[in-house]
């Protein structure tokens, strides 16, 4: 459905070969090594991975909003806009006008933590009708018939009253509602999307979801999902992209992700997966830790903790992102003719188990 | 809101009651009394102490009753508005104060609106350029007024001021004006001896002020809700006034209540060193001499401006609040 190989399918946002380092108390973390994703129009694109893989960098990427210490070293972000035109948004300051348009009117961006991403001392209102009035000011219609079109549009029960509400006086199903309403009120091309359910219950988690599926849908949006979540990937996106330590190992199609997942990282994760069906004992778990981003390993980043690891190749090389079947691509030895350079080891070795 | 205030009021008058038996308790601590005080300043002097005089004095300002019975006659007076007669100065206390707390409040108010007018504007320039080169020029000026204690301040001010203009800064109104009756011309000086002693008397509250309202800032301009804001596409500046300074200033204003008595008891050296008719000198002579009515009555006045400073802050915080107005 998507891809790199269907050049007729026009894309919104191209990120090529993307690298983002924070400064931390005199340490330089890379906290995005080289990264592309294509995003289409009205696509739903998933990326996916554990805390510190560089998911949310990517996305505050997008909109230039990295906090002061993090920098985009090298790569492009580029948008094409609704006339064609082709902005490169790591060449913008993140000031400007220009990318301040883009904020918001282009890509809109719905947070982790609904409580926190609303400022608590103004009403619901104010805070949505602040982008209405910088991007989309209304000719015909008042802004505050405008945002309660938008609260009712997102299934808020009486938008009338929940308008004049401050955050606190929400639950944060109704929050997040909130949230969404504002992200959709100046008609974005893009909604990102960074974990926007794992600050919620169980019971909601699954309406808000329905909620954002349905309204790229219907407005025909496309979808940027952040998450740590594998279950919510496979309902939500058509395209999937598995990211560890700022680089992204394997990227396709959802389906064939979940069907046929090829490196053993994502075969890790959708391992670890808890199943209702087959009752374990325990959870299924990665071995090891995140390693400290400040100090990448050698060779493929996943080696200490891969459980499928060659040899001297996985610790000296890095794998490149590679075709293994239509539209799939996985960094790694096991489906690479890399792989018979090095004909020494032959069989895998046993990584020390880490207890 | 009504029933909060009132709440709020009928508060004051345990919390009083309290202030005025401690501050009771604490004045008359030390041993002795202001009679005892009274015949080793006179013996110091070299003068004859008369046994009869001392103890004329003494049942007449009651000294010789129990503690709790002096204690009870002084609050009886005050509440039929007598605040009784004050033996250091041989004056009634009320006059003492009238004449001089008009002075003390001016000079709080000017330098409490020099403290806010000054320390809001670095605070938050001092912020928003975390760890620029303005910050740490700001920072460190901050520190040192922080750290520079008013009668130095005063002294050097006094001194600059003096070497400038040939002029002493000294009392509330140059000689010529001194029994001057009203005029543009006295009322120009006024305001010329005014500024100095409010700067003095306001600068450890501003340096204060910097750090409360940079930490504050800093908070704030971290949480997500400004990144929120940002991604909305909204221009740096206006969500910084917008979202950080609108809730950096709660701490600021809850701390009103405590700048008006610390303003007040801090202008004591400054008003000793440049000659000021405010109240800050008379406490601190009628606490060492044990002129128990007139520093009794001093510190109720003061704590009653602690009280109703803190519920002025406290209302102004649930106006600017809406957390604070909906209790949550």
């Amino acid at each position: 459905m998507n891809s790199d190989s269907s050049p007729n399918r026009e894309w919104l946002i191209d990120i090529k070969d993307l690298h983002v380092t924070f400064s931390q108390d005199d340490k330089t973390v890379n906290a995005v090594n080289g990264v592309d994703i294509r995003v289409h129009k009205g696509e739903a694109v998933g990326i996916v991975g554990e805390s510190g893989c560089g998911k949310t960098v990517t996305s505050y990427s997008l909109l230039n909003i990295l906090p002061l210490n993090g920098r985009i070293v090298s790569g492009e972000v580029r948008y094409r806009g609704g006339n064609g035109s082709i902005i490169d948004i790591t060449k913008l300051n993140p000031r400007s006008r220009e990318m301040r348009k883009l904020r918001g009117g282009e890509i809109a961006m719905i947070f982790q933590e609904p409580m926190a991403s609303f400022s608590p001392v103004h009403t619901i209102k104010d805070q949505i009708a602040e982008g209405i009035l910088l991007h989309q000011p209304p000719k015909d219609k008042k802004v505050r018939e405008k945002i309660i079109e938008y609260l009712g549009m997102v299934g808020i029960s009486n938008p009338e009253r929940a308008i004049d509400a401050y955050p606190f006086q929400l639950s944060g199903g109704m929050r997040q509602r909130a949230m969404i309403a504002m992200a959709l009120a100046c008609n974005p091309k893009v909604l990102v999307a960074d974990e926007p359910t794992t600050a919620l219950d169980v019971t909601i988690q699954a309406q808000v979801l329905m909620l954002i599926k349905e309204m790229q849908q219907e407005l025909g949006l496309a979808l940027v999902l952040i998450t740590h979540d594998l279950g919510i990937i496979a309902h939500m996106a058509d395209f999937v992209y598995v990211m560890y330590l700022g680089r992204v190992v394997e990227k396709g199609p959802v389906a064939t992700i979940f069907d046929s997942p090829k490196h053993p990282y994502t075969r890790d994760l959708i391992r670890s997966i808890p199943k209702l069906d087959r009752p374990e004992k325990r959870l299924a778990t990665i071995q090891g830790n995140v390693p400290d981003a400040s100090r990448l390993p050698s060779g493929c980043a996943f080696h200490p903790r891969c459980r499928e690891i060659i040899g001297e190749i996985c610790r000296q090389t890095e794998p490149v992102l590679e075709e293994v079947e239509a539209d799939h691509f996985a960094a790694c030895f096991l489906h690479s003719p890399k792989r018979e350079i090095e004909p020494g080891t032959g069989e895998s070795e046993i990584v020390q188990q880490p207890q | 809101m009504q029933s909060y205030i009132i709440r709020r009021l009928l508060y004051f008058i345990p919390t009083l009651i309290l202030i005025s038996v401690i501050s009771f308790a604490i004045i008359q601590a030390p041993p002795g009394d202001f009679v005892t005080t009274l015949a080793v300043q006179m013996e110091a002097r070299g003068d004859q102490v008369d046994e009869d005089l001392i103890n004329a004095l003494r049942a007449r300002y009651g000294l010789g009753k129990p503690l709790w019975q002096q204690y009870l006659i002084w609050i009886g007076n005050i509440l039929q508005g007598d605040l009784g007669v004050s033996m250091a100065y041989n004056q009634p206390v009320s006059r003492i104060i009238m004449d001089r707390l008009p002075w003390s409040l001016l000079f709080s108010f000017s330098a409490f609106i020099i403290v806010y007018s000054i320390g809001f504007p670095i605070g938050f320039l001092s912020a928003v350029r975390q760890y620029s080169i303005l910050d740490y020029v700001l920072t460190f000026t901050g520190f040192i007024g922080l750290a520079t204690p008013n009668f130095l301040l005063a002294l050097v001010l006094l001194w600059v001021y003096f070497e400038a203009t040939g002029q002493a800064l000294v009392g509330i109104f140059s000689v010529e004006y001194a029994v001057a009756s009203w005029s543009f011309g006295k009322f120009f000086d006024l305001l010329n001896h005014l500024w100095i002693p409010a700067l003095i008397i306001g600068t450890a509250g501003t340096a204060g002020l910097i750090r409360i309202v940079r930490a504050n800032l800093l908070d704030e301009l971290k949480k997500l809700y400004v990144t929120t804001a940002r991604a909305k596409g909204v221009s740096e500046i206006r969500l910084i006034l917008k979202y950080p300074v609108r809730l950096a200033i709660n701490p600021v204003i809850s701390n009103i209540g405590y700048v008006l008595p610390a303003l007040i008891s801090g202008e004591v050296i400054t008003s000793i060193v440049i000659g000021l008719p405010t109240i800050g000198p008379v406490l601190l002579r009628a606490l060492q001499t044990e002129d128990m009515f007139l520093a009794g009555s001093i510190v109720l006045i003061l704590s009653v401006l602690t009280l109703v400073g803190t519920l002025v802050s406290d209302l102004l915080l649930a106006v600017i609040d809406p957390r604070i107005r909906h209790g949550v």
